[in-house]
């Protein structure tokens, strides 16, 4: 004998039960927690050793780099001057989940003021993903081309803030950051836009002053 | 694609809910999956296909029901279906607000 049972229960759910509990634990701490997207090879890492350099006498800040191999992202933020950073590496996994977090969290210090989650180089898997962070942003360089914003809207849409990196590269890939700007708002209006070359250190003051204000809550 | 951690997701909740309810076995499962949810779902059963020797679903049968995107426009008041790239109004070209379409959820098991 076989019964059917209704149970209309979310796939992801287990995934946004531990969502659900770091960002109770973030608000508890008084931690600003920010998850930064991208495609592999947009500068992330070198924005963040940067914004690293800039921040840390300021604030705590930790980082959790997400890989699927290799701790070098968490090497370079270090040697930049990161004293709380936790390397995951997913082994094939191509996003971070709530429960990986939840782990790396066990690695950190008390009193963090900002803690920075890098997630895997992919414009689409890591979307739907809950970490329970607070903000999620979406770092577009401009040698990745124009079409980005609308080829994969569902990123854009889902992120509060957009820093369009490698505007110092502008004139060598003839794509105007304005005009990428232009077609990113398109998609999702709500967007706050930074323009950075991580490279150079253009613009990058102004993404750390935001950052800066963010995380002091309260 | 990030259909295998989805499929490990279906698997654990269908382990859980057989054991719940005191059944021996998974014979139907009928999963929802939204049209704008990224997911593709001939990927996610193959991947459920290639994991489920020696579990309690092994011989169940995966149905899907997928629901259609929708799209609602501001500018038009208007809401109708869209497809899973579609953020655009095709009247005006304004953003949508998307309405529906993302849900990935099991909806029914059947069990003995």
């Amino acid at each position: 004998m076989s019964r059917t049972i209704r149970i209309e229960k979310k796939i992801l759910e287990a995934n946004n039960i531990i969502a659900e509990r770091n960002r109770k634990r973030f608000a508890e701490e008084g931690i600003m927690v920010v998850n930064i997207m991208s495609s592999p090879g947009s500068g992330k890492t070198t924005l963040l050793e940067k914004s690293i350099a800039l921040l840390s006498d300021r604030i705590n800040i930790g980082v959790i780099e997400g890989d699927i191999a290799t701790d070098k992202d968490a090497v370079r933020v270090e040697e930049a001057g990161a004293k709380w950073v936790t390397q995951i590496n997913t082994g094939g996994t191509c996003h971070l989940e709530a429960g990986m977090i939840e782990q790396a969290m066990e690695d950190m210090p008390k009193g963090l003021d900002l803690l920075i989650i890098e997630n895997i180089g992919n414009l689409i898997c890591p979307v739907g993903m809950d970490l329970g962070e607070e903000i999620k942003i979406m770092l577009s360089s401009i040698t990745e081309g124009m079409d980005k914003p609308k080829k994969y809207p569902g990123i854009y849409r889902a992120c509060k803030v957009l820093v369009v990196n490698k505007v110092d590269l502008a004139p060598m890939v003839d794509v105007d950051p304005d005009a990428l700007v232009t077609e990113s708002l398109e998609v999702n209006p709500q967007l706050k836009v930074f323009k950075t070359s991580a490279r150079t250190g253009e613009g990058v003051d102004d993404w750390c002053e935001w950052l800066l204000s963010i995380s002091k809550k309260g | 694609m990030h259909e295998m951690s989805i499929a490990e997701s279906v698997m654990s909740i269908i382990d859980e809910e057989v054991a719940k309810n005191n059944g021996k076995r998974a014979v139907r499962v009928l999963l929802v999956i939204g049209k704008l949810s990224t997911i593709v779902p001939e990927s996610l059963i193959f991947c459920i296909n290639a994991n489920k020797e020696g579990t309690v679903f092994q011989d169940a049968e995966f149905a899907i029901e997928e629901i259609p995107g929708k799209g609602y426009c501001k500018e038009c008041d208007k809401e109708y279906e869209v497809g899973p790239h579609q953020f655009f109004c095709e009247v005006c070209e304004n953003v949508l607000e998307v309405r529906g379409g993302t849900e990935l959820l099991i909806k029914e098991l059947e069990i003995e």
